[in-house]
């Protein structure tokens, strides 16, 4: 088997994901200029909603097909998410608008350990496991492993992000948007409701951050009510190492982060001799971060973090 | 009847006092000079004028109390400014920055031939139309702000210092500009450092100092009056 092919597969799974959840990081950076620390849990509640939502699918009176059912369940998903992360800004956000930057830095954190119990009452505190809505398939090509799921997971990841962009660069919208992040004040000059496009961008973030959710547990077959906190905070690493604000700089770091991760857990082993195992592939993410913070603080495509911060 | 009008018009920064009791009117169809010496507080009450930093006194907008509405439902009932500094959207394109003026507008077709006009008015807007905004000169700046409001075809037009850093022959230009929205029945209140192009161009003045109108008038009589010779013409 091909080590390094398996991993740069692993890596590019792994890094849809991230850069999906990156995307609502830099979405709501580049607007508001803060930090959404609850962001990894709407993930997380993402992926909850939509085990809740197959099992009452499926276990209803209706027989619907499998594919029926993921549908319905990822509608749900994105559904529940999107009402969870726009009140999560008008409760938690909005009255801190004009706050000294800390403050709204604080309700976050707070925010996503509220949200974490919320979410332990309501689904428990053992791992759900994922159900098997469709057989796996697994294919070998150049002497590594790629599974249908998988596929399927950056197929649709490309997909959406390529729909982000033509949403943001070719709509009106998506213009009002970019224009309230350069300038809230002359954007509702021109007519711009500010708040509503700040509630659109939580939207929008929380769709994507649901279905990275379902596609993330989907990949490992398991959900945690503490799955949306270590997922988080490298998705934030990748939003930072693309240059946070920037919406192309998010998928670009989502990918890399997933790549050096995935790679560097392959190798791990051997750089180290043995001394540590796969299961240090966390590290990478936050030694990236480090790095990344240390010498580059702009990311790679990022110009504005200093002013902002 | 006044399209604007304001009474005992107040705004403060904390304790700072920028403006303090402001009474100033708009009549339809005019173009009114606000001059008066740096931080006088011109740029203080054209904010707020279009809701962008709180205020208190009493203001009317088409006889209608404005009090409160935001700055986005000011713009829709047909309220436009150019701000200080130009405010262009420095990371859209020349064209997606005129777009953003017409955010309020639904006719595509409007739009579009709106869109053409600006480009009559400003040719090397349209020759630079897909640059980014960032990217163009202080002069071409100035013109995409006026275009860009302009493409929301506004009633009230707010014009916070339009010849700002810009060349003589720019600052010609842009007044030539001013003349001519003028006389497309679009109402102008200029404030300007540049007295007296702002008095030559508008038909009332009104002098602010300190946070106050000191003094008011037709622009000729503004003009000739000897403390506003001394204080802004550099006599
Ligand atoms: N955001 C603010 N916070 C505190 N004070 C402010 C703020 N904006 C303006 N001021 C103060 O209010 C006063 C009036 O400022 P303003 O910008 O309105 O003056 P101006 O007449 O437009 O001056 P200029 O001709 O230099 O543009 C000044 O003393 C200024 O320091
Ligand atoms: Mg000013």
């Amino acid at each position: 088997m091909d080590i390094f092919l398996q991993q740069v597969i692993n890596g590019l799974v792994l890094g849809s994901v991230y850069a999906l959840v990156a995307l609502g990081y830099t979405m709501v950076y580049g607007i508001l200029g803060l930090i959404n620390f609850a962001h990894g849990e709407v993930v997380m509640v993402g992926a909850m909603v939509f085990l809740t939502a197959v099992s009452v699918l499926g276990g209803g009176p209706l027989v619907l097909s499998n594919s029926t059912i993921i549908v319905f369940a990822v509608l749900t998903a994105i559904f529940v998410c999107s009402i969870l992360a726009f009140f999560i800004e008008r409760i938690a956000y909005r009255p801190l608008r004009n706050a000294p930057r800390l403050a709204p830095l604080i309700t976050a954190i707070g925010m996503s350990i509220l949200l974490q119990n919320i979410a332990m009452m309501i689904w428990g505190r053992q791992y759900r496991t994922f159900p098997e809505l469709f057989q796996i398939e697994s294919y070998t090509f150049a002497g590594a492993n790629v599974t249908n799921v998988q596929l399927f997971i950056v197929g649709i990841s490309i997909a959406i992000m390529a729909s982000l962009l033509a949403v943001i660069h070719l709509t009106k919208v998506g213009r009002a948007m970019r224009a309230t992040a350069e300038s809230p004040q002359i954007a509702s000059l021109m007519g711009v409701n500010v708040n509503t496009v700040i509630s659109l961008t939580f939207i929008i973030g929380a769709g994507l951050a649901a279905i990275a959710g379902v596609l993330v547990s989907a990949n490992y077959s398991i959900a945690h009510y503490s799955m949306g906190f270590i997922l988080g905070l490298k998705a934030f690493t990748a939003a930072v190492l693309g240059g946070i604000g920037n919406l192309t700089g998010a998928m670009v770091g989502g990918i890399l982060l997933g790549l050096i991760e995935s790679i560097g857990a392959g190798y791990i082993g051997d750089l180290t001799g043995g001394f540590m195992g796969s299961h240090y592939q966390d590290v990478f993410a936050f030694l990236v971060l480090i790095i990344v913070l240390v010498f580059r603080p702009t990311g790679i495509m990022g110009e504005r973090v200093a002013d902002r911060s | 009847m006044n399209l604007l009008r304001l009474n005992n018009f107040k705004v403060a920064y904390g304790g700072i006092k920028a403006v303090k009791g402001v009474s100033l009117s708009v009549d339809f169809g005019e173009v009114v000079a606000l001059i008066g010496s740096n931080g006088a507080g011109k740029t203080s009450l054209l904010k707020a004028i279009c809701g962008l930093v709180d205020y208190q006194g009493q203001i009317e907008f088409k006889g209608e109390n404005i009090n409160k509405l935001r700055c986005d439902q000011l713009a829709k009932l047909g309220l436009s400014m150019v701000p200080e500094g130009r405010g262009v959207f420095t990371r859209l394109t020349v064209e997606e920055n005129l777009l953003m003026g017409a955010f309020l507008v639904n006719d595509k077709k409007d739009i579009a031939k709106n869109k053409e006009n600006m480009f009559r008015m400003f040719p090397r807007l349209e020759e630079r139309r897909a640059q980014i905004a960032g990217t163009l000169s202080g002069g071409e700046q100035q013109m995409l702000a006026i275009g860009r409001s302009l493409m929301g075809r506004p009633d009230l037009l707010l014009l916070d210092e339009p010849s700002m850093g810009l060349a003589p022959l720019m600052v010609e230009k842009i007044f030539e500009v001013i003349n001519q929205i003028s006389s497309s029945k679009v109402t102008i209140l200029l404030v300007e450092q540049n007295a007296k192009l702002a008095l030559e161009y508008a038909s009332r003045g009104y002098v602010m100092n300190n946070g106050e109108i000191t003094l008011e008038g037709p622009s000729g009589i503004l003009l000739n009056d000897s403390s506003v010779r001394k204080a802004y013409l550099g006599e």
